[in-house]
């Protein structure tokens, strides 16, 4: 999975690790607030937790990342830093903060890779992933790991909201979540198989992840790789609403393409890798296939049939890019008001409409690339 | 992430059936004890954003009839969007079209999934094992890496 041989990892672990946090001021003060919370979060679950996040240059949010962490109701046992051979002043931050700062001696290469580099250091009960650009709600941490109180579920995801709705990208990936987090992820939960427990934002049992290998680097999409894989080997997700992160989405067109382009060649290469063994589970079977269809059946219609009906039978026919609009806006403004936020929804809506497009494009070449040209994405790029 | 166009196509009408059977299985958890007045309070929650939207979409539906109507006196729109009557027929029979095509199409992904299922546990799809073809990302060729 890592490039790095277990020996050169250790090494490279212990000349860079800072500081530990364990017994810490920090740690010492990883109690839970009140009477109520204690008895809740009693014995083994108590804190015991270690929090990673990878980063690669990223020292204009780590700081904000970590104080989040911090400031947590539940806090973890340990923050770990994966300082992925940065050439910013991300692991000098993240070290004035009081995490613990690891580096491998070279870039991993990827998330996954990062990740996993810092498994060994990992002797908690419970590992949270949470990206270097992700701020968390104050109870983010105690509301997710309430998804971790059934035994035989393995891992829990929150509630994503981009931190930053300014430009017509972040606009449209706010109207995007708020719909998906409102209506088509709480639905899949209720039938016990979220899509995806999203990267940004989830918690593991440390356990489970080690027997699965940890992270897999076999695709440029590690956590639905890892969120399908739970699920054939009889394990479960969750998704839990209340526990709620603010990423930092791609703001321009070329950051959002990176990502859209990683996204999209991450699903099609687990469909590739997964379709056996998702084939043997009804809902999740079911999901993948009207998700591959509409990927790219809903793409060609929307960036070629519907201009060309358009064209040459009725101008009436673009009504179809807008008719959908009053649908998705129900769970989006359902969603917004209930956070005080109706005005940046309904101004938000149009972005999602050109959003939408383009994803169909890149769902269209990542399709492309890797069922025809047989071409996969072997190259991780930063989207933001 | 959010796979395909959200909002759109048979996915859309995916997650629509889906709400309409929580019921159905809420009543047999009911019966075996497995459910609770919060998890119906819950479906009762999905069911009444499905009714808004089903709501939502009826309006927009007459909205677009009347408009359409109101056209064929307008001889400017008329003529933009081709003959209003036309146009209007062109819409009814795409509508029914799209309907009854949505509902067909979604039960034919999904048969033919269960399909394919049923195919591998007969052994009639042999295995081929695609993990080393599906890529190791092991040797990056650049130093950025994603969220």
């Amino acid at each position: 999975m890592n490039t790095m041989d277990a020996e050169e990892r250790d090494s490279a672990m212990v000349a860079s690790t800072s500081a530990v946090l364990e017994p810490t001021e920090h740690s010492k003060a990883c109690q839970p607030a009140s009477w109520h919370r204690a008895r809740r979060f009693q014995s083994r679950r108590t804190c015991n937790l270690t929090v990673v996040v990878p980063a690669y240059n990223e020292a204009a949010s780590i700081a904000d990342t970590i104080r989040s962490i911090q400031a947590q109701t539940l806090p973890a046992r340990q923050i770990i830093i994966i300082d992925d051979f940065s050439t910013d002043d991300t692991g000098e931050i993240a070290r004035s903060l009081g995490a613990t700062v690891i580096r491998p001696p070279r870039n991993t290469g990827s998330k996954a890779g990062a990740q996993n580099f810092a498994l060994p250091l990992v002797n908690t009960e419970f590992i949270m992933a949470i990206d270097a650009d992700t701020t968390l709600a104050p109870d983010g941490i105690e509301k997710l790991m309430a998804g971790l109180d059934d035994p035989d579920v393995a891992a829990a995801c929150g509630f994503v909201i981009p931190r930053h709705v300014n430009t017509l990208w972040e606009r449209g990936r706010y109207v995007e979540y708020l719909f998906a987090f409102t209506f088509y992820k709480p639905i899949q939960d209720y039938y016990k198989k979220p899509l995806i427990s999203s990267g940004c934002f989830s918690v593991y049992r440390t356990d489970v992840l080690l027997q699965h290998g940890g992270w897999n680097t076999r695709t440029v999409a590690e956590d639905m790789d890892l969120t399908w894989s739970f699920y054939q080997s009889g394990h479960g997700v969750r998704f839990v609403p209340e526990a709620v992160c603010y990423p930092i989405e791609p703001h321009n067109f070329r950051f959002m393409g990176k990502q859209l382009n990683r996204w999209s060649h991450g699903f099609v290469q687990n469909v590739r890798l997964h379709w056996r063994g998702v084939l043997q589970l009804p809902f999740l079977r079911a999901t993948v296939a009207v998700a591959l269809w509409d990927a790219a059946f809903a793409s060609i219609v929307f960036l070629f049939i519907l201009p060309l009906l358009a064209i040459f039978a009725s101008p009436i026919f673009l009504l179809a890019y807008v008719f959908d609009v009053p649908a998705v806006a129900v769970p989006v403004l359902y969603k917004a008001a209930q956070r005080g936020e109706t005005r940046k929804a309904l101004v938000s809506l149009p972005s999602f409409l050109v959003l939408r497009h383009v994803n169909a494009m890149f769902m269209i070449k990542a399709l492309w690339a890797e069922f025809i040209l047989n071409k996969p994405l072997r190259v991780f790029e930063k989207g933001h | 992430m959010t796979v395909g166009l959200p909002g759109t196509g048979i996915g859309g009408l995916y997650y629509f059936v889906l709400v309409l059977l929580m019921p159905f299985r809420e009543a047999c958890l009911t019966l075996r004890g497995r459910s609770s007045v919060e998890r119906w309070k819950q479906v009762g929650g999905y069911w009444c954003i499905l009714l808004a939207i089903l709501g939502v979409l009826w309006a927009e539906s007459w909205l677009l009839e009347q408009f359409v109507t109101w056209s064929k006196s307008m001889p400017l729109l008329a003529s933009t969007i081709g003959h209003a009557e036309a146009a209007q027929s062109v819409m009814l029979r795409v509508g029914q079209f799209a309907a009854a095509g949505s509902i067909l199409t979604l039960s034919a992904i999904v048969a033919f999934a269960w399909m394919l299922h049923v195919a591998i546990r007969l052994g009639l799809i042999k295995r081929q094992d695609r993990r080393a073809e599906v890529l190791a990302v092991n040797e990056p060729s650049n130093s950025q890496r994603p969220r």
